[in-house]
């Protein structure tokens, strides 16, 4: 038995000593942690619901600096007509697929027509070319004659009519190969990964679902040799668990780091935190129409309600409870702050800070002149506020944060009832066809430099606020909804920014919705890494910008005796000292057990 | 023994009639509580960037816009033909999509399976020598405090431990990041972590399982009798008694091989781990219907008959045991 003991503890030591290996490597090679599954639809051009990986891969027209402003990407240079209907870009002399062909504008035509035609999320950014056409998924496609190469490097967009969106649609869409994608049924296929073809620093190698996306570098990349050989993005179905990969050296960087875990990593030595401009906005959407699903009053349809759900809460207090100081910004209109649109910021400076004092007292005063006083219970009337329990929205900051919000609705005598449900029943409930069953649904939305999405929350035509529409509240300002449009219609920079404000008053105004806090996306890496530079990207798609593929391309690791690139330092070693002393004290522990043990069986028989 | 095979054919037509009747209605169970539950695919699509033409195309695409008894109909074909349809999320027809996750699966499940199975009854053997001791009561001790364990908290401070302070483990995955081809030690390394979790969170059911019912047995009169022949302790115990002890573990194990592929979801959630526990999970939420009703299919499956075979293999052991 005491051999046996004996033989069981050698076994623990040899395996944890024997287990010990350093994690080197012989590739330059980074590798990015990423907690959203990736799957063949993320490079489909037809499929992918964000171009962010798709962007490295095959990267857009035009790029954009920390301001908005476009700056050459594909394309080197761009004409705009002063009438506005005619775009002109020049792809630059050297971009070259990744097999040797050159970029031309028949693939930026073909790009165009097959987004328009068969990517149903997209293709209204298509709109000011479109003509309706049978057959197709979308029910359009591109005007014949509309779009045109004027020679191999130049191709040439004629618009029906004016598009204020249409630059950054056109010039922020990834272009595609037309000798690769001509033929194949997008809709139904998805491109074998390790064949594909980019015109970016890196193309795809590998996709082992669930697991990792591998990308090598391009050779004919136009913008230089890559530093790097390789670049991974590991899946993690965890946060946690990606941050445990962070602070054990296997992945370099790691996106999307939970506010409540930020201090914590920002206290561990080796590792770097960086935090992105915000471009996602999170609110309180209240249900404008006079009634429920159930027939029953809803109170919300009362701007005097609203306005007293919003002076009811203190939301600095409740957002720094919720994230911590520092890892959000209050949010007190409908536009990030960080929202320009060709360089002209279209953040409205005359709303106030925060948009509705924090006044109890007041919104006791307004919900008693809306005609609910409260009852001998305290209570003037029952909201249902609903809430996603996934998704961007599903954290335990934003859950935090709604039980704060109920609580301080309670104060005021509104009894509210916060309903969480898994995403998809969520939005099958917020998009439901009214007259809907809540009284204020919690929300969000990512947002561009180019404020058309933004138009969505208050444009009241039917499409939009029926089944499925944005405006899941119902807001219906004709005056708003022609702000929208004419928004949409105005090219000059200037004039359009001045309508978006304007239509950020009136949202204010009306309590379209209750703004919260704008999210900053926090970006973790270990701090051996130069050349990572964070902030605005693709103003259309990839809107949480993160690291850009410019910089991916460019990225060095700094070593101990050069900043200059060398191969890729291995990972931290183990630590053996500790190693040494804990399998000492397992040998011990077990054998002292196994010593006793024998002893009292001796003892028994 | 000869007569535990005479009714065993018929026995497993019988109850194979019943498993296929059972995997009929626990599947229409799955069909109808996934249609039920408000929200579904084509949430996806609800935005106002595509009109209701295109909604419809797409839901054409998918079978969605079919009735409801149709698409239940066209599913139950599917369970037969093995064509479970296409992947909504993936673009892929849900076969290959799951496929492509079993050899992850089945890597991690059969060692844990196997590690918890031996140890948990060693662990019971050994209590069982010694009852009451110091000994027994620090195994069933030990037993307790991993079962009464959250797996992922358990998960995570391994993790912590092995990977971030001793730096001796991988932090996670199924091989390396930048590791291509295979490589056996690879794999090995980061199996250690996964596998220990699940054993430690499982050995109780074996352990306590063996422990009680050895006790029992060895109350026996015919363990009495052995004795009183003048056997040695060592061999009533491991021939005599040991069988009959073990019996009751053969039925946990029928129970334990369906319940352990569900119970992985939230260890390859800790350990990034690509098998099909995650992807019950992503599917579940993406509404990814194809793929979540066959991966419901096999886990059915999977226990219906895991329970047959372990009914067959108790009647072996147990000679009491007929099939009539």
């Amino acid at each position: 038995m005491k051999r046996t003991y004996m033989f069981a503890a050698l076994l623990i030591v040899l395996t944890i000593v024997g287990s010990a290996r350093a994690f080197g490597q012989q590739e330059k090679v980074f590798v990015i942690g990423t907690t959203a599954d990736l799957q063949p639809g993320d490079i489909n051009p037809v499929k992918a619901l964000n171009f962010y990986y798709t962007a490295i891969v095959f990267p857009e027209l035009l790029a954009w600096d920390k301001n908005g402003k476009e700056v050459p990407g594909l394309a080197d240079s761009w004409i705009i007509s002063d009438d506005g209907l005619t775009y002109t870009f020049h792809v630059r002399d050297n971009a070259t697929w990744s097999d040797g062909q050159p970029v031309t504008a028949d693939d930026v035509i073909f790009t165009s027509t097959l987004e328009s035609e068969s990517n149903p999320a997209f293709f209204s950014y298509w709109n000011a070319l479109q003509v309706p056409k049978n057959g197709t998924i979308t029910g359009v496609t591109i005007k014949p004659g509309a779009i045109v190469a004027t020679d191999s490097k130049t191709v040439v967009f004629h618009l029906l009519n004016p598009s204020g969106s249409f630059f950054t649609a056109a010039g922020g869409f990834p272009i595609f190969p037309k000798h690769i994608y001509e033929g194949i049924d997008l809709t139904t296929t998805n491109l074998d990964v390790s064949k594909m073809v980019g015109s970016g620093p890196y193309i795809p190698n590998e996709l082992v679902p669930g697991d990792r996306y591998v990308l090598v570098a391009n050779q004919y990349y136009w913008g230089g040799k890559p530093t790097l050989d390789k670049v991974y993005f590991k899946i993690f179905r965890d946060s946690t668990s990606a941050e445990i990969a962070l602070q054990s050296g296997s992945i370099d960087l790691m996106m999307n780091v939970p506010g409540p875990d930020v201090k914590a990593l920002s206290l561990i030595p080796g590792i770097t935190i960086g935090v992105e401009q915000p471009q996602i906005f999170a609110y309180l959407v209240p249900n404008f129409r006079p009634t429920l699903a159930d027939g029953s009053v809803n109170p919300c349809a009362d701007l005097r309600v609203r306005e007293a759900v919003a002076m009811s809460m203190n939301m600095t207090s409740i957002l720094d409870s919720s994230f911590g100081h520092g890892y959000y910004v209050q949010a007190n209109q409908i536009f990030v702050p960080n929202m320009y649109y060709r360089g002209v910021r279209v953040w409205n400076d005359t709303i106030p800070m925060p948009a509705y004092p924090y006044d109890p007292v007041a919104a006791g005063t307004l919900l008693d002149q809306a005609g609910y006083p409260a009852q001998s219970n305290g209570i003037r009337m029952k909201l249902t506020i609903i809430a996603p329990s996934a998704g961007r929205l599903g954290t335990v900051g934003v859950l935090s944060m709604m039980q704060l919000i109920e609580h301080a609705l309670r104060a005021v005598g509104i009894d509210a009832q916060m309903v969480m449900m898994e995403l998809s029943s969520y939005r099958a409930r917020y998009y439901m066809t009214p007259p809907k069953d809540w009284n204020i649904a919690l929300w969000s939305q990512s947002q561009s430099p180019d404020p058309t999405n933004v138009g969505y929350n208050v444009n009241g035509a039917s499409w939009n606020t029926g089944q499925g529409g944005w405006n899941g509240g119902g807001y219906n300002n004709p005056f708003a909804t022609y702000l929208v449009s004419l928004g949409d219609n105005t090219t000059g920079a200037e004039q359009r920014v001045a309508i978006y404000q304007r239509i950020a008053g009136i949202a204010y105004q009306d309590v379209v919705n209750i703004p919260l806090y704008y999210a900053i996306e926090v970006v973790a890496w270990n701090s051996k890494w130069q050349g990572i530079v964070l902030g605005l990207g693709n103003p259309s798609y990839d809107y949480w910008g993160a690291i850009k593929y410019q910089n991916l391309a460019l990225l060095t690791e700094v070593t101990e005796t050069t900043t200059m690139a060398t191969s890729a330092a291995a990972a931290p070693g183990p630590d053996y000292t500790t190693v040494g002393i804990l399998a000492v004290l397992a040998v011990i522990v077990v054998g002292a057990i196994g010593y006793f043990a024998g002893r009292r069986g001796k003892k028994a028989t | 023994m000869v007569d535990v095979f005479l009714g065993l054919p018929s026995y497993i037509v019988k109850r194979s009639l019943v498993a296929i009747g059972l995997v009929i209605i626990v599947g229409t169970l799955n069909f109808a509580i996934l249609h039920l539950a408000p929200g579904g695919p084509e949430t996806v699509f609800l935005n106002p960037r595509i009109t209701p033409a295109a909604k419809a195309l797409i839901l054409k695409q998918y079978g969605l816009d079919k009735p409801i008894q149709e698409q239940y109909f066209l599913y139950l074909v599917g369970i037969v033909t093995g064509k479970w349809g296409l992947s909504y999320f993936y673009t892929e027809p849900a076969f290959d999509v799951i496929a492509a996750r079993v050899p992850a699966t089945l890597l991690l499940m059969v060692p844990s399976l196997i590690l918890t199975v031996i140890v948990g009854i060693l662990m019971g053997i050994v209590s069982v020598r010694r009852p009451y001791t110091m000994l027994d009561r620090f195994l069933s001790s030990f037993a307790f405090f991993f079962y009464s364990m959250p797996v992922f908290w358990l998960g995570f401070i391994l993790l912590t431990v092995f990977a971030v302070f001793l730096r001796v483990l991988p932090a996670g995955g199924m091989t390396s990041i930048t590791t291509s081809g295979f490589d056996v030690l690879d794999y090995l390394q980061h199996l250690i972590l996964p596998v220990v979790t699940l054993t430690l969170i499982n050995l109780a059911n074996f352990s306590l399982l063996v422990r009680s019912s050895m006790i029992e047995v060895l109350d026996q009169n015919y363990i009495m009798t052995a004795r009183g022949k003048g056997l040695s302790e060592r061999l009533v115990f491991y021939r005599h008694a040991l069988r009959n002890g073990l019996l009751p573990t053969v039925t946990m194990l029928g129970l334990f091989v369906g319940s352990i592929l569900t119970g992985a979801i939230l260890t390859e959630t800790v350990f990034s781990w690509p098998g099909l526990g995650s992807l019950t999970f992503d599917s579940i939420t993406r509404r990814d219907y194809p793929v979540v009703l066959a991966l419901f299919f096999i886990f059915s499956i999977l226990t219906i008959f895991s329970n047959l075979i372990t009914d067959i293999v108790y009647g072996v052991l147990d000679p009491r045991i007929t099939y009539d």
